[in-house]
């Protein structure tokens, strides 16, 4: 269901841990645009790494990695000047997260 | 208490164009039982190569202190920042609501050595900023010379925002310098260079560090010529 997409993670502000990979814990996600915030649903079958993310929700950066042809790397920091809103439904093992901030720079 | 944390007990990592040695949990390194002392969160000993560096990349609601040691590093931020930062010279950035930041080792030819401190700090959501100081090498001989303080107001000391004021200092062999604690706070001691014994008991080499607590009267005395840092924290 599913598109395809980018690479995207999920790291701890403080200290720059790495708490969720789309490549490393190989799941799908999508992104889009919630009135003026940004709504990531990601589906991931990991319930000790959501835990993890769900203790930290207040220090979140969520990035998106996009590579153009030119071999330039755009980045993406999507994260809450608050607190995300975010909740985990078991039954699908679908997380999402709400996030009112976004800041691009390349690399 | 004085509690020592040896240099080799700090994590390292050698990726090629940077070493580094964490004294606290940072990226691949995570210890539930050391994230912190008080509001400091981080401080890594980088040695990076010459035309090597760290890309642009964010932070948000730190407050972040570089110190170099040796070499050069360019600094470039967000906000339109963007210096050259050499021994002598300390830098804090607010990272406060979010900035997007590099730092780079101009040189071509000799390595960068600095320390990088990253605090909580006093309140979320501040504006970012940036700010560089030079301090007089040789107002740090023999005594304690603040650098970074929020409560010590001077021109050549970086303002920051949470309650702590760090020092630099270079003693000369057998030579004390003495630092009096308040009730309830806490110290924090880096050896860069040297050697040194605390209160006439603890022996600290290059790289250690002590994380003191209780202590309201604290003797340092250079056994052999050294340069530390020392943090005042709540």
């Amino acid at each position: 269901m599913m598109t395809k997409q980018p690479h995207f993670y999920i790291r701890h502000a403080i200290g720059s841990r790495l708490l969720l990979d789309s490549i490393q814990h190989q799941f799908g996600y999508a992104l889009e645009p919630h009135s003026d915030k940004w709504k990531f649903t990601i589906e991931v079958n990991r319930p000790d790494l959501v835990e993890e993310i769900m203790d930290l929700k207040a220090e979140l950066n969520l990035f998106v990695i996009e590579n153009d042809l030119d071999g330039i790397v755009q980045k993406w920091w999507y994260y809450d000047s608050g607190e995300p809103a975010i909740a985990f439904d078991q039954t699908k093992n679908v997380l999402t997260i709400m996030v009112d901030s976004k800041k691009g720079y390349t690399v | 208490m004085i509690q020592v944390y040896p240099a080799e007990s700090r994590f390292t990592a050698n990726h090629g164009w940077l070493k580094t040695s964490h004294s606290f949990s940072f990226a691949d390194y995570y210890d539930p039982n050391n994230l912190q002392f008080g509001p400091l969160r981080v401080l890594n000993d980088d040695f990076v190569a010459p035309d090597n560096g760290f890309g642009a990349h964010p932070h948000r609601d730190m407050e972040i202190v570089s110190i170099v040691l040796k070499g050069q590093l360019k600094h470039q931020d967000s906000t339109g920042g963007a210096e050259v930062l050499r021994p002598g010279e300390i830098q804090r950035m607010t990272a406060g609501t979010g900035v997007v930041h590099s730092e780079f080792n101009p040189s071509d030819t000799e390595e960068v050595n600095f320390l990088q401190l990253w605090f909580m700090p006093e309140a979320k959501g501040l504006a970012p900023s940036y700010e560089q100081k030079a301090y007089d090498q040789a107002a740090m001989k023999n005594k304690l010379l603040p650098v970074v303080s929020n409560r010590i107001k001077s021109d050549d000391i970086a303002f920051i925002h949470q309650d702590l004021t760090l020092y630099l200092s270079e003693v000369e062999a057998k030579q004390t310098v003495s630092f009096q604690q308040a009730a309830n706070r806490k110290i924090f001691l880096f050896v860069i260079e040297g050697e040194l014994m605390l209160n006439g008991q603890t022996r600290l080499t290059r790289r250690d560090s002590a994380r003191i607590t209780g202590v309201s009267d604290l003797k340092i005395e250079a056994k052999a010529d050294a340069h530390f840092m020392l943090i005042d924290l709540p």
